[in-house]
């Protein structure tokens, strides 16, 4: 799990529209305002490398989304916490990402939504069983 | 002798103004930049507000608490309202969510906005928009 040092100085992202990130601090709204406009569009093929990304956002994990030694936030001893299940097979509101790499992040109040086989998934990080 | 406190910038000073408003009238009301303003000043959610003919943009997902109704407003542009709606996985705690408590919204339009809250609440705004009706937390 990621361990970003918390004496890390805040490093606000200059361009939101780069596809690579580094060692930077995001606004996920930010991130999807600047890049789509409000209510367009899926973030599509980035990389986050040890970044801070930041809600209030619900993350709507689509296909070919990786998380690798990535801090989900605080599940307060639950990765439940984190997850919503979308009641259709549209998400609105939510903050969408396919095709990209997250590695060593952390969120921080941000929550998770996608298909039930990706959730699954993320329920199983902690390991608690998926809900039914 | 006590430590002399640094004084608010500006920009933390109107966000603590925009807290403290209890009326929003024909506005456009970004709602994560608020909730965040609320997170600023300490509150973890918004509450004791009336909005009236606002446009509530997100991207954002609403958790309605308890108290909070909603008059003759438009969720959002959709064929099916359950695209609008999150049921929560745990009962406990949500993240990544804006908890909303005894506000009104009056005549407003949503865009971009999901919501989630108790089963009941997701049960009848899936059947047909409630209006008028409290939430429970």
């Amino acid at each position: 799990m990621s361990r970003l040092p918390i004496t890390r100085e805040i490093r606000i992202a200059s361009d939101l529209r780069a596809t690579a990130f580094e060692d930077v601090d995001l606004n996920l709204f930010d991130l999807h305002v600047d890049n789509n406009g409000p209510g367009l569009g899926v973030i599509v093929g980035r990389t986050f490398r040890g970044c801070r990304l930041q809600g209030p956002a619900i993350m709507l994990v689509s296909m070919g989304v990786r998380f690798n030694d990535c801090n989900f936030g605080d599940p307060d001893g639950d990765m439940r916490n984190l997850v919503l299940r979308a009641e259709g097979k549209r998400a609105l509101g939510t903050i969408p990402f396919r095709d990209t790499l997250f590695d060593g992040c952390e969120f921080l109040n941000v929550g998770f939504t996608g298909p039930s086989e990706i959730l699954d998934q993320l329920l199983l990080v902690s390991g608690t069983a998926p809900k039914t | 002798m006590t430590d002399q406190t640094t004084p608010m910038s500006a920009e933390e000073a109107a966000g603590r103004a925009l807290v403290a408003r209890t009326t929003f009238e024909k506005e456009a009301v970004w709602l994560p930049m608020l909730a965040v303003q609320h997170w600023n000043a300490g509150e973890m959610s918004i509450k004791d507000k009336t909005f009236t003919d606002c446009v509530i943009e997100g991207p954002a997902v609403m958790a309605v608490m308890n108290g909070t109704f909603f008059d003759s407003c438009a969720m959002g542009t959709t064929t099916d309202v359950k695209a609008l709606l999150y049921r929560p996985v745990s009962d406990v705690k949500m993240a990544g969510v804006v908890g909303v408590s005894n506000c009104r919204f009056v005549r407003c339009r949503f865009v971009q906005v999901g919501f989630t809250g108790s089963d009941q609440l997701l049960d009848e705004m899936a059947s047909g928009i409630r209006s008028q009706a409290s939430a429970s937390s």
